[in-house]
């Protein structure tokens, strides 16, 4: 079950009724029928992945109750050890079982030693990499002694399962979503309605455009060797942004259902296309999943403090584990590895984080270097998905090779209305930076709002229809 | 909460009541169109007639195929274009390869994704009823009759008609011709049962031809031998035996299937490209006007 199809428009009703009306006096019955919901909603893509999501969360709860206990260091280790290698064993045999395999056999082939490859026909479950981080993020946190073991196993179960983010995040911190599940929720009218509005734009990026976008970029990936230069410039631009759409769009329907149940999920994306140099890029996209390699990569790694080449050192890998966890590919990796390696000269400079507000603050327009700034960033992480959406490296290089021979033709101009929709997409959403979300809308009058929300709602049923797998479920 | 849920419910009636109103102008509309073709020769088909006739080079035609088109689909569209009495169909020149009585064709209806493509070109043409006897999703004839006819009113509802001579198909490639094979004939590695359905709506065509003095002409346009050497040979007793009751029943064949062309002649391994298409389309016509030059049987 998506959050656009039509089976979720029945699911969410019903839950949010049957939710409410059991009122904020009963929160353990609310939290067992937040567990009993989501499982519901896992189930639907494939029962058997809910002894996966059930295992992960008892031996966590379990873990936690452990390490909260005041043991010995060396015993609290270990339960930590424990709790590592049970998550991240059962991430790496789904997900990177595989990988491993092809990947020892090619390279003792090139010694001339061939092995039988034992490969195993793995289903991925949809949204382990998602769970699995947040339920890794409380053990490791009460083994840090910042935040405490939760009690209530309904509680714990509704934090690891919560419908609205578990398949494709945010990824939450159980310091922050955690005690939510603890507290008394309060039905909000300004929170619910702001909620309902960020879905209604979270399904306009979706539908509306990432769903066109990825007709046309399919196209061109699939028949790459016989197109021009410039259609195939189009194909990567176009593919950056039906990634942002297709997983901001997640990330904003996730949130404002969270709202309407009556709880805070952190911001996924902070309007990423417009920054002006690659690190801002990096604060404002898949803000979840950078945060967590910071909190639990990157610092313990020393971070920033044994001086800079430890720090270039750790911020290289972070970024080829962020590429890796993208998927068990080499061309994941590659593109982890890129990205990583163009920070290196932003840590040299010292130019690593020098923006701290969002652009143009105060003005309605960027002055003409910041507009190149950001035209630079979009160009380098379109090019930068030529690695993110091909099947393998050669087909990458094959790509970018056949863009370098600059044969141009002007059959991109038939493509026109892909563009528009982009431009259009970046001037709504210029218009919005430094708000929540794109369609908070609440300060304008309620003739314009509800004329603003006819209009999207008409857009998103108009191209209602193509029903395109989110792409972060992948991973 | 009840604030949130009187807002809620009040903006959902308006939209059921807007759209309603739209379904209902439209259904208006269908009931009065009146589809005019111009052309005596009609072109009809999936894919290979879409990109593989061009109707510049055949007198008096108009090429009304669209891609994945059935026989199914072929049947409602012609039974609706002759119904309207200002058109003048003489001749109907039909698409008979392998891929038109695959299995794979039973699947347009039934497949959300596919059926929404499908009930979107006929959903004007196509009753519901008879969608249903067939098989169909639900959800994608739901979401189509949304987005079709209840969010503007549209005097035009012809998108059965398709967008004519299309030699620029999306997703066509050189990939590998046992791929485009698997996508036809095989499911789960398994090879796939013909269309019985299709099959019977073919007869549907042939008898709605007679009854109506309507020439058929089928014709199989040429491929890459990688590809049709490739089709199951259940598939290819199938379509023969079909073929020699085609042949009985006097309807003309033009079969080009292994004619030799130069491999800039087609654009993927069963489509033909612009050049590919130029031959075959005068082929057609010479066999038209009476010169059965190549490959005719009868």
């Amino acid at each position: 079950m998506s959050f656009n199809s039509f089976d979720f428009a029945i699911f969410l009703p019903t839950v949010f009724v049957i939710y409410w009306f059991l009122g904020n006096r009963r929160l353990r019955a609310q939290n067992i029928l937040l567990v009993a919901a989501s499982y519901f909603f896992y189930g639907t893509w494939d029962w058997r992945f809910l002894f996966l999501i059930f295992i992960s969360s008892l031996a966590d709860f379990v873990i936690g109750g452990f390490l909260q206990k005041p043991n010995k260091d060396a015993h609290r280790k270990k339960l930590l050890w424990l709790s590592l290698s049970l998550n991240l064993g059962l991430l790496g045999f789904f997900k990177y079982f595989n990988f491993f395999i092809d990947s020892f056999a090619y390279t003792f082939s090139f010694l001339g030693v061939t092995f039988d490859e034992a490969r195993l026909n793995i289903l991925l479950p949809v949204g382990i990499s998602f769970y699995t981080f947040q339920t890794l993020s409380y053990t490791i946190d009460i083994y840090r002694r910042k935040i405490k073991a939760c009690n209530d196993p309904f509680a714990f179960f509704a934090y690891v399962s919560f419908f609205p983010q578990l398949v494709a995040g945010p990824i939450e911190r159980a310091k922050n979503l955690l005690p939510q599940f603890t507290d008394k929720r309060v039905f909000n009218y300004s929170k619910a309605a702001d909620g309902v509005r960020q879905i209604l734009w979270g399904l306009f990026k979706k539908i509306v455009i990432a769903d066109n976008c990825s007709l046309i970029v399919n196209s061109i990936f699939f028949n790459y060797q016989y197109e021009d230069s410039l259609t195939l410039c189009l194909g990567v631009f176009l593919f950056l942004f039906q990634v942002y759409c297709d997983f901001s769009g997640y990330s904003d329907i996730a949130i404002g259902l969270g709202r309407l149940f009556g709880f805070n999920l952190m911001k996924n994306f902070d309007f990423p296309f417009f920054s002006r140099d690659l690190p801002e890029f990096w604060k404002k996209w898949h803000i979840s999943l950078t945060s967590w390699f910071v909190d639990y990569i990157y610092i313990p790694l020393g971070g920033s403090r044994n001086g800079l080449y430890a720090k270039v050192r750790n911020v290289i890998i972070i970024f080829l584990v962020s590429g890796f966890w993208h998927g068990a590919n080499w061309t994941f990796i590659f593109w982890g590895a890129l990205c990583g390696l163009t920070q290196i000269p932003y840590l040299l400079l010292g130019y690593n984080g020098r923006y701290l507000t969002y652009v143009a603050k105060g003005r309605y327009f960027p002055n003409f270097k910041e507009l190149l700034q950001m035209l630079g960033v979009i160009t380098f992480m379109s090019f930068s998905m030529i690695f993110f959406r091909s099947p393998n490296i050669s087909v990458a290089w094959s790509y970018l090779i056949r863009i370098l021979k600059f044969d141009f033709s002007l059959s991109v101009l038939d493509d026109y209305q892909f563009v528009l929709l982009i431009m259009g997409l970046l001037i709504w959403e210029w218009m919005f930076r430094g708000r929540e979300h794109g369609l908070e809308i609440s300060h304008l009058t309620t003739k314009v709002r509800w004329c603003l929300y006819f209009i999207f709602i008409w857009l998103i049923l108009y191209n209602f229809g193509s029903n395109q797998k989110y792409i972060y479920f992948q991973f | 909460m009840k604030k949130f849920i009187n807002k809620i419910g009040f903006a959902s009636l308006g939209l059921v009541l807007f759209m309603l109103f739209n379904f209902g102008m439209n259904s208006y509309f269908i009931k009065n169109q009146q589809t005019k073709v111009n052309g005596k020769v009609l072109l009809m088909g999936g894919s290979h007639i879409n990109s593989g006739l061009n109707p510049l080079y055949i007198a008096n035609s108009k090429n009304l195929a669209t891609s994945g088109e059935t026989y199914f689909d072929t049947f409602y569209k012609l039974k609706y274009l002759v119904k309207n009495p200002n058109n003048d169909i003489a001749t109907v020149v039909f698409g008979f390869g392998y891929n038109n009585i695959c299995g794979l064709n039973d699947d347009k209806y039934l497949k959300e994704a596919m059926s929404i493509k499908y009930i979107g070109r006929n959903y004007s043409i196509i009753p519901f009823n008879v969608l249903n006897s067939v098989g169909i999703n639900k959800i994608g004839y739901l979401k189509t009759i949304i987005r079709r006819m209840c969010l503007y009113p549209s005097v035009k509802h012809e998108e059965f008609l398709g967008k004519g001579f299309n030699y620029r198909l999306p997703n066509l490639s050189m990939s590998d011709a046992a791929k485009r094979v698997k996508w036809h004939y095989y499911i789960n590695d398994k090879v796939r049962r013909e269309s019985e359905r299709d099959i019977k709506y073919l007869d549907s065509i042939i008898n709605f031809a007679n009854n109506n003095n309507i020439e058929l002409i089928a014709l199989n346009i040429p491929q890459r031998k990688e590809y049709y050497s490739a089709i199951p040979e259940g598939i290819k007793r199938k379509y023969n035996e079909i073929r020699k009751s085609l042949i009985k029943r006097d309807i003309r064949l033009i079969d080009l299937l292994e004619m030799e062309l130069d491999s800039s002649s087609f654009a993927n391994h069963d489509h033909l490209s612009y050049k590919g298409a130029k031959t075959i389309s005068k082929i057609v016509s010479d066999s038209l006007s009476g010169w059965n030059l190549i490959v005719v049987s009868k």
